[in-house]
C-alpha cells in the first residue's frame, strides 16, 4: 500500500496501433477526409532482429491527446482479402457471422449531433461513405470501414450516464464474474444479478442520499469494485 | 409463489414499467434505483404497448427472482416459474 495504491491513475489512450498495407489510403482517410492531424512518426531501419522489415510508425491525433497509430512495413506481403471477411490483420471465413467480425472496432467520441453530422458529411463526400447511422439506447453512432478494413464508429451520447448506471454496470460485471464458465447463460447472470441487487441496491441508494461528506466510505461499500464517482 | 423481475430506473425503461403497472395482479415497487415488478403469476408484457425500441427492449431486464424468461422477442416478454 502507498498513497497511490487505490487511485485510478491512467488518463486515456496513449495510442492504439494497427498495421496497414496501404499507407496512402490510410492518410487519405484519417488526415484528408476526417481531418485528424498527423502528430508523430518514426522511420525505422528494422528493429533489431534480421527478419524485421524497415517500417514507418505514424500517428494521428484523435482528440483528448489520444492517438491512433499505424505500422507500415516495407516489402511485407498484404494478406489476400479477396475472399472471406475481416480486415488486413484479422481474417475470417465466409461463414463467420458479421456481428462477430464487427465486434472488435474503434469508436471515437464527439460531443454533439452537429459534430457527428459533420463527420458524416466528410465521410459521405469521400471514398468511404457512412454505412450505417444508428441510434441505440443512449447513443447515436455512424459507422464505416477504413481502407484497411477496420471498422470505425463515431458516437455521441444522447444523455449523460447516470450514477445508477454505474452501479448497474458493476452489479452486472460482478454477476458475470460469478457465473462465468461452461454453460454460462444470460439466465444465470440475471438470477445472480437479482441476488446482488437485493444485497446492494438499497445500501447504494442510502449512500447516494447521504450528505456529501458521508458518501465515500458507503459508496465504496456498495460495490466490490471501483465505481466512477 | 411471488416472483420478481428487476428493471433499472432510467428514462429509457419507463415504458416497460408503465405497462407492468397496468397488469392485473402485478405490483411495482422500488429497491434502490431498481423497479421491482412482482406478481404471484407469470407476467407477459407487450413490447408495442411499451413503445420501446429493440435495443432498449432487449436490455431492460436487470434481474430475475423466481421466474425464468419463457419468451423475449419483438412482440413480448413473458416469464414462467423457475
Amino acid at each position: 500500500m502507498n498513497a497511490l495504491s487505490d487511485q485510478h491513475l491512467v488518463t486515456g489512450v496513449d495510442h492504439v496501433a494497427f498495421p496497414t498495407f496501404d499507407p496512402a489510403a490510410t492518410v487519405r482517410f484519417y488526415r484528408d477526409t476526417l481531418g485528424f492531424p498527423v502528430v508523430h512518426s518514426i522511420c525505422a531501419a528494422g528493429w533489431g532482429p534480421d527478419d524485421h522489415p524497415d517500417f514507418i510508425h505514424f500517428f494521428f491525433d484523435i482528440g483528448n491527446e489520444d492517438r491512433l497509430a499505424f505500422f507500415y512495413y516495407f516489402g511485407l506481403q498484404k494478406p489476400d482479402v479477396t475472399h472471406g471477411k475481416g480486415d488486413v490483420h484479422a481474417r475470417f471465413d465466409e461463414k463467420t457471422p458479421d456481428w462477430f467480425v464487427r465486434s472488435r472496432h474503434l469508436a471515437l467520441h464527439v460531443r454533439s449531433e452537429e459534430h457527428l453530422l459533420e463527420y458524416r458529411r466528410r465521410l459521405d463526400a469521400s471514398e468511404w461513405p457512412v454505412e450505417m447511422q444508428i441510434q441505440h439506447e443512449t447513443i447515436e453512432s455512424i459507422y464505416t470501414h477504413d481502407p484497411n478494413g477496420y471498422m470505425v464508429e463515431i458516437t455521441r451520447a444522447l444523455r449523460p450516464v447516470t450514477p445508477q448506471e454505474d452501479l448497474d454496470a458493476n452489479l452486472t460485471i460482478d454477476a458475470l464474474v460469478d457465473i462465468t464458465g461452461p454453460g454460462a447463460s444470460l439466465d444465470a447472470l440475471l438470477v445472480r444479478k437479482a441476488e446482488l441487487i437485493v444485497k446492494r441496491a438499497e445500501k447504494w441508494q442510502r449512500a447516494q442520499n447521504a450528505p456529501e461528506e458521508a458518501r465515500p466510505a458507503e459508496v465504496a461499500e456498495a460495490s466490490e469494485g471501483p465505481v466512477r464517482s | 409463489m411471488t416472483s420478481r423481475l428487476f428493471v433499472l430506473d432510467v428514462p429509457e425503461n419507463s415504458g416497460v414499467i408503465d405497462v407492468a403497472r397496468g397488469l392485473p395482479g402485478v405490483r411495482v415497487g422500488k429497491t434502490g434505483p431498481y423497479f421491482v415488478v412482482e406478481s404471484d403469476a407469470p407476467i407477459s408484457i407487450d413490447r408495442r404497448a411499451t413503445g420501446m425500441r429493440h435495443a432498449v427492449w432487449y436490455s431492460c431486464v436487470a434481474g430475475l427472482e423466481g421466474w425464468r424468461i419463457a419468451a423475449w422477442n419483438k412482440d413480448a416478454l413473458r416469464t414462467e416459474p423457475r
